[in-house]
């Protein structure tokens, strides 16, 4: 028997559902769609390991991405690791570009590449996957007050007024003091 | 302010799809050539240790997942052998092996399976039993260090079973038969006699001999364990309490060798430190000896919930964890053989910086 029997068809149904959903996942976790989706696979690689404990009595997607969070946290911490981008690709416009059109999606993933992986996940978690400290603590394994101010300097280092993304956090607030 | 980034998240990804045409097929690919890596390595590492030469073999299998401890039987006799989870013990030639509700004949060459429900023929030379308890036992010390008013039990030592299976070797202990208090048995007093305890965590079950120290060395050398994988430390969320015990064979506990934290930021670091480790040893590559000075980290769940209140992380078929159960982590120190092993499954390689921050963190100055 070989691996695509065992992957099918439950497996197989699995990715291809979820995949998409787990790419933008990761897209976030790393700041970039690439390396996102190798997060992905390389996670997913992981879930097909232990499928015959995820399914069908188990929670295969929350498995899988909390091994994407795990392994994006630790990427931070392990300098021989892949290091994710800190530049865009070389397709963008350059700074101070006079035809520079990045929108807001480029530079939110900008913004995000340029975050230290431990804030980026932790900002991630708390805002975009809608976990609580306590939540994202155990997930991380680590303490809720190392989300806490993980947390508190990523959004710091958002807001910054020479960011990608003072314009949009700009935008935010005039529109909500009018 | 909190909503803004979510909006400025969603919209990030929004427009984000998959580059790759076939992502299952993409995974089982990356899976077949994890898989060939690991093999190579394997084979890389059997070469070199034909060689003579000690590889310290790493995982590049990806991060390997938490050690599992399946939930294991009572200890059962099958053929010439009694088998105790995953570890297999030869009845010697010319004993007998029999469960604790038999009629009890020639001790000293029975090996006796313990029942719950009868205790019987507590003189035999062997004895094995279901032991589903995470904590070693041994000899309780107390010691004036205003740490740990309730005195310490001595760490065990740890070795390596021929498999791979690790076990908790505790010599410490003299009984007195006629008494039952240990501390007051004497060699040569009337009634003396030793025993040694060994402990198999990943097995759920004990061995107690009742035999000389060259008997017990015969029995252990005889028994065989199945190959087992690798997997790092299983361990849990958070907890309450976390104790850093020290100790060798010789020493017993040394001399400061002990620390306890409450803090649960300190608990979390010790944590955090233990699962970076994350380079597991399968059981062909597990070296810890009973040469080796331990440390032995105890950590005490939270208020009756094991895992602070999230699902166990310890993955099925593992046994249920009971509230109130406690982890222990037994590092094996120093040279080429530095390993953990957590009792709840799972073994890896642990860096001399690691052992170095959690000595600090627990107040207990390098040796």
């Amino acid at each position: 028997m070989n691996e695509q029997d065992n992957a099918a068809p439950d497996f197989a149904q699995f990715v291809a559902a979820r995949y998409p959903a787990l790419v933008r996942y990761g897209t976030l976790l790393t700041g970039d769609r690439g390396h996102g989706e190798d997060l992905t696979q390389e996670s997913l690689v992981k879930s097909h390991k232990a499928w015959r404990r995820l399914h069908p009595h188990g929670d295969p997607e929350a498995y899988t991405r909390q091994v994407m969070a795990r392994a994006a946290w630790r990427a931070g911490r392990r300098l021989w690791r892949r290091e994710i981008p800190a530049a865009v690709p070389p397709d963008r416009a350059a700074a101070g570009d006079a035809y520079d059109s990045r929108d807001t999606a480029a530079a939110v993933l900008e913004a995000l590449r340029a975050l230290p992986a431990g804030q980026r996940v932790v900002l991630v978690l708390r805002y975009w996957a809608g976990l609580t400290e306590s939540e994202i603590a155990a997930q991380l394994g680590c303490s809720t007050g190392t989300v806490k101010s993980r947390a508190s300097r990523a959004i710091t280092a958002l807001r910054r007024a020479d960011g990608p993304l003072a314009e949009a956090f700009a935008h935010a607030e005039t529109g909500a003091a009018g | 302010m909190t909503e803004r980034i979510s909006e400025l998240l969603n919209e990030a990804v929004a427009g984000v799809e998959p580059a790759h045409p076939d992502p299952v097929g993409a995974v089982l690919r990356r899976r077949r050539v994890a898989r060939r890596t690991s093999v190579l390595t394997a084979a890389v590492v059997c070469a070199g240790l034909t060689l003579g030469g000690a590889v310290a073999a790493r995982q590049l299998d990806g991060d390997p997942e938490p050690g599992v401890v399946a939930d294991a039987p009572p200890p059962y006799i099958d053929g010439n052998d009694v088998v105790l989870g995953s570890v297999r013990l030869p009845i010697p030639d010319g004993w007998r092996a029999a469960t604790s509700d038999q009629p009890c004949e020639d001790p000293g060459r029975t090996i006796l399976i313990r029942l719950p429900s009868n205790e019987q023929c507590r003189d035999s030379a062997v004895e094995v039993f279901h032991d589903r308890g995470t904590q070693p036992g041994g000899r309780v010390i107390h010691i004036e260090n205003g740490r740990l008013e309730d005195g310490v039990i001595l760490p065990p030592v740890q070795i390596t079973l021929p498999g791979g299976e690790p076990g908790w070797l505790d010599r410490s202990r003299d009984f007195d038969r006629a008494n039952g208090i240990p501390e007051r048995a004497q060699p040569g007093t009337p009634g003396y006699h030793r025993t040694t305890d060994l402990k198999l965590p990943w097995s759920q079950a004990g061995i107690m001999f009742r035999l000389n120290h060259a008997g017990v060395d015969r029995m252990i050398g005889s028994l065989r364990s199945e190959p087992v994988r690798a997997g790092t430390l299983a361990l849990p969320r958070t907890a309450v309490e976390a104790d850093l015990i020290i100790a060798d064979s010789v020493r017993g506990i040394l001399d400061g060798g002990i620390g306890r934290t409450r803090d649960s930021t300190t608990i979390a670091r010790v944590l955090e430190i233990l699962r970076d480790q994350d380079t597991a040893v399968p059981g062909g590559q597990a070296c810890a000896g009973s040469g080796q000075t331990v440390a032995q980290i105890i950590m005490t769940p939270s208020d009756g919930t094991p895992w602070g209140g999230m699902p166990s992380p310890i993955p099925a078929p593992s046994p249920t964890i009971d509230p109130g159960d406690v982890t222990v982590v037994m590092i094996s120190l120093g040279g080429d053989c530095q390993e953990a092993v957590s009792a709840h499954g799972g073994r890896v390689r642990i860096s001399d910086e690691a052992v170095t921050e959690l000595k600090r963190i627990f107040g207990i100055g390098a040796r």
